[in-house]
């Protein structure tokens, strides 16, 4: 915070916090779109041979080193409210997680059920985050 | 936790959104510390009492 917002209003600083906080999830939200299809067309050239998998290996260290300061400076930027909404819909996430993956396994190891589909597992759990935080956000606390 | 943030800034004629910028939280933060949806923190209920220049009992009440 700088000098002059001291002379700004409550209202004021948190119009200008609140825009600055939704360009800089915009920014990030972009960066994620362009680093999601690089990563894209790279596996795609690798398979081709086009690019050597050390180039691949290279851009998803550097997504992974964005992803984690991003998680890092998202956190920092939030208030205690918002923290707690994440915390909850991620502990609800990870508690579907374990039941539906818990129960799918245990049910295709006596054979009633298929082997777990991973990608059908993370959805599930994103779904449910997404759905838990929605809530919260809403008023359901 | 009852608090009376809502009668202290109505006193003041401040809207959420004024007393968010002023205490650097987001409006849904002031309209759930109101509404007894949240307990806030122990710095910001520090911050609050340092706004409203006021001891943190006299804002806020565990009912014991």
């Amino acid at each position: 915070m700088t000098d002059n917002d001291t002379n700004l209003s409550g209202e004021a600083r948190l119009k200008a916090k609140r825009s600055a906080f939704f360009r800089y999830f915009a920014l990030t939200l972009i960066a994620g779109f362009i680093a999601g299809m690089f990563s894209g067309v790279a596996a795609a050239m690798v398979e081709d041979g086009a690019l050597p998998i050390g180039v691949l290996i290279a851009l998803w260290g550097v997504s992974m080193v964005g992803f984690v300061w991003f998680c890092r400076d998202y956190f920092r930027r939030i208030d205690e409210l918002d923290l707690l909404d994440n915390l909850w819909s991620s502990t609800i996430g990870l508690y579907t997680y374990l039941a539906v993956f818990g129960t799918w396994y245990l049910f295709s190891s006596v054979g009633l059920a298929t082997e777990p589909d991973q990608i059908v597992v993370m959805l599930t759990t994103l779904a449910v985050t997404l759905a838990a935080y929605i809530a919260r956000k809403i008023g359901w606390r | 936790m009852n608090n009376r943030l809502k009668v202290l800034r109505a006193e003041r004629d401040w809207s959420q959104a004024e007393l968010a910028g002023r205490l650097d939280v987001s409006r849904q933060a002031v309209n759930a510390i109101e509404t007894g949806k949240h307990d806030p923190s122990l710095p910001l209920a520090f911050r609050i009492a340092r706004l409203f220049d006021m001891p943190i009992e006299e804002i806020f009440d565990d009912g014991q």
